[in-house]
C-alpha cells in the first residue's frame, strides 16, 4: 500500500477529494484548502492545514464542506451554487439530521433546504414564509453562522417580496455591517431597492451614488456598481428625467455584459419604466417583452415584466397576449406582489 | 440554463436561433425584440449584423401586417435603422433601412425625415430608387406649390432645387445601359425642373448627349422603355429644344426641325401602341399648356416672337395629319400661343392669325367627324372640340358664336363645370363690348325650362362650393363674380345705381373673405386683395385691400 501511495506521488497525483475525511474551504479563487476548520464565522473561515492556519474571508469563499457530511450535502450545495433549486431541495430532503453528531452539518443541511425554499419561492414556486420561518430559526439557533449573509440576503429579498418592505430593511443592514466589501455593498444595493420600492428615490439615489464612487474594481464589486448605475437611472426616472434615464440605460446595453441576465432584466425593465413615464406605451411593451422573452430566469423581474406586459398589450390591438401574460403571471409567480397588483 | 463557465458564443448562436424561430413561427413582434437585443449588445461585429438581419426581416413583416396605420411599427424602426446606420453604415441592411424608412417618410410626404435617413448611407442599389422616388414626389409637390402659388415664389424655387438635387443623385450612375422606365420618369422630371430653374444647357443634355442622353439612347434602343414612357420623354424634348431656341442655344431652323422630328416620333409610338392615341392626346395637350407657359414667361418681345413662330409653325405642318389626336393638337396648341399672344398689344396680330387658324382647324375636324362619324377618338373629345372651337372664336372676337356653341353642349348636358366656366369667363370678355353681357356672366343665360342653360358665376360659385375637390373653381368663380360685376358698373351711367353696384362687387370680396379668409391660397388672395383696392379706390375709399375689410 504504501509503496503504491509513493508511486502516485510521484507521478504528481494526490487522492480524490473525496476520499478524504477533512474540512474543505473552497475560496473563488485559488487552491482548495483542506484540514481542519477552527473558526466559521460571518466574516470569515479558518482552516488549519497541515498545522498552519489559513484565513479566507467569507466574500472569498464559494463554499465550505465538513468532514463526514454526507454526500447528499455535497451535491445539494453544488446544485445551489449552479442555481438548481429544486434538484438540490429534492436532494437535501432526503436527508435527516437526526442522526448526524457534527451541528454544523446539521446546519448547513437546514440553511440549505431553508436557501432553496426562499429562491423557489421568489421564483414563485415554493412558500416564501416557510423559508422565512426556517432562515430565521437557524439565525436564532446560531448568530455567528458563516451563512449570516445569505440568510440575511435572503430574509430581505423574501420580506420584499411580500410587500414588507421595512422588514427587508433590516436584514439588508445587517449586510451593511459586514467586514467584506461585497457584502457591505449589496446590502447598500439592496437598501436602495428597498427604498425605491418604498417610493423614496432621493435616498436611494444616494445609496447607489455611493455604491458608484466604490474604487474596487473585483468582478463582484463591478456587477453591483453596475446595478447600481441601473438603479440611479431608476432613480432619475422616478425624479422625471426619463429621457436622461433611458440614454443612460441605453449606453449600458452597449457596455455591459449581455450574458448577465439579472442585469439585462432589470435594465429591460427599467427602461419599459422610462418609456411608460414618457408616454410611449409601445416602446415600454417592447422593454417588458424583451424581458419576457430572453431573461426570465429572473423570477422578480420576469413577474414585473408580465405584470407590465397584461397591461400593454392592449394598447398593441393584442388583448389576447394580455391574457396570455395574465395566466402565466398568476400561474408562476401567485404569492408575488405583482401577481397580486391591481 | 446559462452559466457563466458556459461558453459566450453558444449564448449568442441560441438567443439567434430564438430570433429565428420567431420569425419563422410569424411572431414578428417576439422576433424583432430578441433580434435587437442581439444587434444592440453586439456592436460592429458580424454576427450583430446577422442579427439585424433578422431584426428587419421581423420589421418587414409588421409593417406587411400593419395597414394603414404603420405608426407604431415605424416609431420602433426609426431609431433601430439610425443605430444600424450608425454601427454598421456600410452594410447593406443599413442602406435597406434607411431606404424603408425613406419609403415610409415618402409616402407620409415627410421630406425632411426622407431626406435625413437618404443622407445617413452611402448611394447604393437599395437607396438609389428612394433617391429617385423621393426626387419625383418633391417634383410633384413643386408642381402642385407651383401652381397653388402660381408663379415661381422662394419657397417653390427651393421645392425645385430639393427636387434637382435627389433627382440628380439619383441619375448620376445612369447611362445606356441602364435606362428602364423609371429612370426615364426621373429623367423627365429632371430635365422640366432644370428648365425651370434655367439650367437649359444641363437639361440639354440630359436628352442630347450622344454617349448617355436619353433621347439618343431611345433613338438607338427604342425597346429600352414603355411606349408611354417613351412617349413623355419625346414631349419633354420638345420642351427642352422650346427652351433651347428661347434662350439662344440653338437656331429656329434647328429647333422647329427638332421639334418636327418628336412630334413625328409620338405619332409614330402612339400607332405601334394599344390605347396609343389615347396616350397622345393628353400628351399633346400637355404640351400645348407647357409650350403656352414657356411663352407667358418669356418676357422679352424678340425670343418670344422667335419661339411662338417656332411652335406655330411645328403645329401649323402637324395640323395638316391625318390622326385626329395631332389635327387637335395643332389646333390647341395655335389657340393656347394665340391666347398667349393676345395678353400682350405687340402679340395681338400674330395671335388673331393664330386663333383663326386654330379655329379653321377645329372646324375641319368637325366637319370630318361629320362625314365620318367615329373619326375622334374617344368620342367624349368631340365635346373638347366643340370647347376649344368656341375658345378660338372668342379670341378672335366672335364671342356670339363662342357662346352660342358652348350653349349648344351645355342643352346636352348643363352639369359639365368646364364648359360652364368657359362660357361665363367668354361673357365676361364680351361684356367689354356688350355691357349687358356682364349680367350673363354674373346671372347666367340661354334660358329653357324655367332655369339658366348657361349658370353665370353665381351659380358655378353655389355648385362648388363646400366641396373640396372644386374649391379652386369656387373661389375663381366668386372673383369673377366681383369682377364682372365691378366691370358691369363701371358701364352704368347712372352714377347712385352704379355706386351701388360697385359697393355689392365689394361685398363680394368681404363677405367671401369673411367667411374664407385664406381665399384659395397665396395666389388668388393676391388678386383678390389687387381688386379689392381697386373697387376701394373707386369708392373714394383709402386703397388698403383685405387687410381692412378683415377688420371690418
Amino acid at each position: 500500500m504504501k509503496s503504491k501511495l509513493l508511486l502516485l506521488i510521484a507521478f504528481g497525483f494526490w487522492l480524490p477529494t473525496a476520499l478524504q475525511a477533512e474540512d474543505r474551504v473552497y475560496p473563488k479563487t485559488g487552491a482548495t484548502a483542506s484540514g481542519k476548520i477552527t473558526k466559521l464565522l460571518p466574516g470569515g473561515v479558518v482552516i488549519s492545514v497541515r498545522g498552519k492556519d489559513q484565513n479566507y474571508a467569507i466574500d472569498d469563499v464559494l463554499k465550505v464542506s465538513f468532514d463526514g457530511e454526507p454526500k447528499g450535502l455535497e451535491r445539494g450545495r453544488d446544485q445551489v451554487i449552479q442555481g438548481q433549486y429544486e434538484q438540490a431541495l429534492e436532494e437535501l430532503k432526503k436527508l435527516s439530521p437526526a442522526g448526524i453528531d457534527d451541528p454544523r452539518i446539521v446546519e448547513d443541511i437546514v440553511f440549505y433546504r431553508s436557501f432553496c425554499d426562499g429562491k423557489l419561492g421568489l421564483a414563485g414556486s415554493g412558500d416564501k414564509q416557510a423559508a422565512i420561518n426556517g432562515l430565521i430559526a437557524l439565525a436564532k439557533r446560531n448568530r455567528n453562522t458563516h451563512h449570516l449573509y445569505n440568510l440575511s440576503e435572503m430574509l430581505g429579498e423574501l420580506h420584499l417580496a411580500i410587500g414588507k418592505p421595512a422588514d427587508a430593511a433590516i436584514y439588508f443592514n445587517l449586510m451593511t455591517s459586514a467586514e467584506g466589501a461585497e457584502t457591505k455593498a449589496k446590502g447598500l444595493y439592496r437598501l436602495g431597492e428597498v427604498e425605491l420600492a418604498q417610493g423614496k428615490a432621493n435616498e436611494a439615489k444616494l445609496r447607489f451614488e455611493q455604491l458608484s464612487a466604490t474604487a474596487s474594481n473585483s468582478p463582484e464589486m463591478i456587477r453591483i456598481k453596475n446595478l447600481a448605475e441601473i438603479g440611479l437611472a431608476i432613480c432619475l426616472n422616478e425624479q422625471g428625467e426619463s429621457q436622461q434615464a433611458l440614454d443612460k440605460l441605453n449606453a449600458m446595453v452597449q457596455k455591459y455584459d449581455s450574458t448577465d441576465q439579472g442585469l439585462f432584466a432589470r435594465i429591460n425593465n427599467a427602461k419599459g419604466a422610462c418609456y411608460q413615464k414618457l408616454d410611449k406605451p409601445q416602446q415600454a411593451l417592447l422593454s417588458y417583452l424583451q424581458t419576457d422573452l430572453l431573461f426570465f430566469t429572473e423570477p422578480e423581474a420576469h413577474a414585473e415584466s408580465l405584470y407590465h406586459l397584461k397591461n400593454l398589450w392592449p394598447t398593441n390591438g393584442n388583448p389576447s397576449r394580455a391574457a396570455d401574460a395574465q395566466a402565466r403571471l398568476v400561474s408562476r409567480y401567485a404569492s408575488s406582489t405583482w401577481a397580486n397588483k391591481p | 440554463m446559462f452559466n457563466a463557465e458556459d461558453d459566450r458564443d453558444q449564448l449568442f448562436e441560441a438567443r439567434f436561433r430564438v430570433a429565428f424561430l420567431l420569425l419563422k413561427l410569424q411572431r414578428a413582434w417576439d422576433a424583432m425584440v430578441v433580434g435587437d437585443f442581439l444587434a444592440r449588445t453586439n456592436p460592429g461585429t458580424e454576427r450583430g449584423l446577422r442579427a439585424a438581419a433578422v431584426t428587419l426581416a421581423s420589421f418587414s413583416t409588421l409593417l406587411n401586417d400593419a395597414g394603414d396605420d404603420k405608426s407604431s411599427v415605424t416609431s420602433q424602426l426609426e431609431p433601430f435603422a439610425e443605430y444600424l446606420v450608425a454601427t454598421w453604415p456600410q452594410s447593406s441592411e443599413a442602406a435597406a433601412a434607411a431606404a424603408a424608412l425613406a419609403q415610409l417618410s415618402i409616402i407620409d410626404k415627410d421630406w425632411e425625415k426622407a431626406e435625413k435617413y437618404l443622407n445617413l448611407v452611402p448611394s447604393s442599389n437599395e437607396t438609389a430608387s428612394k433617391r429617385r422616388d423621393l426626387g419625383i414626389s418633391l417634383y410633384v409637390e413643386y408642381l402642385q406649390a407651383k401652381r397653388l402659388a402660381g408663379e415661381e415664389t422662394e419657397a417653390v424655387g427651393q421645392l425645385r432645387e430639393r427636387a434637382i438635387k435627389w433627382l440628380e443623385l439619383a441619375t448620376a450612375e445612369v447611362g445606356p445601359d441602364s435606362f428602364d422606365s423609371s429612370t426615364i420618369d426621373a429623367v423627365n422630371a429632371l430635365s422640366r425642373l432644370l428648365i425651370a430653374g434655367q439650367r437649359i444647357e444641363d437639361a440639354a443634355k440630359l436628352l442630347f448627349d450622344d454617349t448617355r442622353g436619353l433621347i439618343k439612347t431611345l433613338e438607338a434602343k427604342p425597346g429600352v422603355a414603355e411606349p408611354r414612357t417613351a412617349m413623355d420623354a419625346y414631349r419633354t424634348a420638345i420642351q427642352v429644344s422650346a427652351a433651347q431656341l428661347v434662350a439662344g442655344g440653338i437656331d429656329s431652323d434647328v429647333a422647329v426641325s427638332q421639334m418636327q422630328t418628336y412630334v413625328a416620333k409620338l405619332q409614330e409610338l402612339a400607332q405601334a401602341t394599344a390605347g396609343g392615341e389615347e396616350v397622345l392626346g393628353g400628351i399633346f395637350l400637355a404640351l400645348a399648356k407647357d409650350l403656352k407657359e414657356k411663352l407667358a414667361e418669356t418676357k422679352d418681345v424678340a425670343k418670344r416672337n422667335r419661339l411662338a413662330d417656332a411652335v406655330l409653325l411645328v403645329v401649323g405642318e402637324a395640323g395638316k395629319s391625318e390622326s385626329f389626336n395631332t389635327q387637335y393638337w395643332a389646333a390647341s396648341t395655335k389657340t393656347e400661343i394665340a391666347k398667349e399672344l393676345a395678353s400682350d398689344p405687340s402679340g395681338r396680330e400674330k395671335a388673331n392669325k393664330a386663333f383663326a387658324e386654330g379655329a379653321a382647324i377645329l372646324t375641319r375636324i368637325l366637319a370630318k367627324e361629320e362625314s365620318t362619324p367615329g373619326w375622334i377618338q374617344p368620342a367624349a373629345a368631340k365635346t373638347q372640340v366643340r370647347i376649344s372651337l368656341s375658345r378660338a372664336q372668342s379670341g378672335m372676337g366672335d364671342h356670339q358664336s363662342a357662346v352660342l356653341g358652348l350653349g349648344e353642349i351645355l342643352d346636352e348636358n348643363n352639369g359639365l363645370l368646364d364648359v360652364q366656366i368657359e362660357a361665363a369667363e367668354i361673357l365676361t370678355a364680351w361684356g367689354a363690348k356688350s355691357p349687358p353681357r356682364y349680367r350673363d356672366a354674373i346671372m347666367g343665360g340661354r334660358r329653357k325650362a324655367g332655369s339658366n342653360v348657361i349658370w353665370g358665376w353665381g351659380k358655378i360659385a353655389q355648385m362648388t362650393n363646400n366641396q373640396p375637390n372644386f374649391s379652386e373653381q369656387f373661389y375663381d368663380a366668386r372673383y369673377q363674380l366681383a369682377k364682372s360685376r365691378f366691370l358691369f358698373a363701371k358701364t352704368i351711367a347712372n352714377a347712385e345705381q352704379r355706386t351701388d353696384e360697385i359697393r355689392r362687387a365689394e361685398k363680394d370680396i368681404t363677405s367671401t373673405a369673411a367667411l374664407y379668409p385664406e381665399l384659395g391660397g397665396e395666389a388668388k388672395k393676391k388678386e383678390f386683395d389687387a381688386l379689392l383696392r381697386i373697387i376701394q379706390k373707386e369708392l373714394g375709399q383709402p386703397a388698403t385691400g383685405l387687410a381692412a375689410a378683415n377688420k371690418k
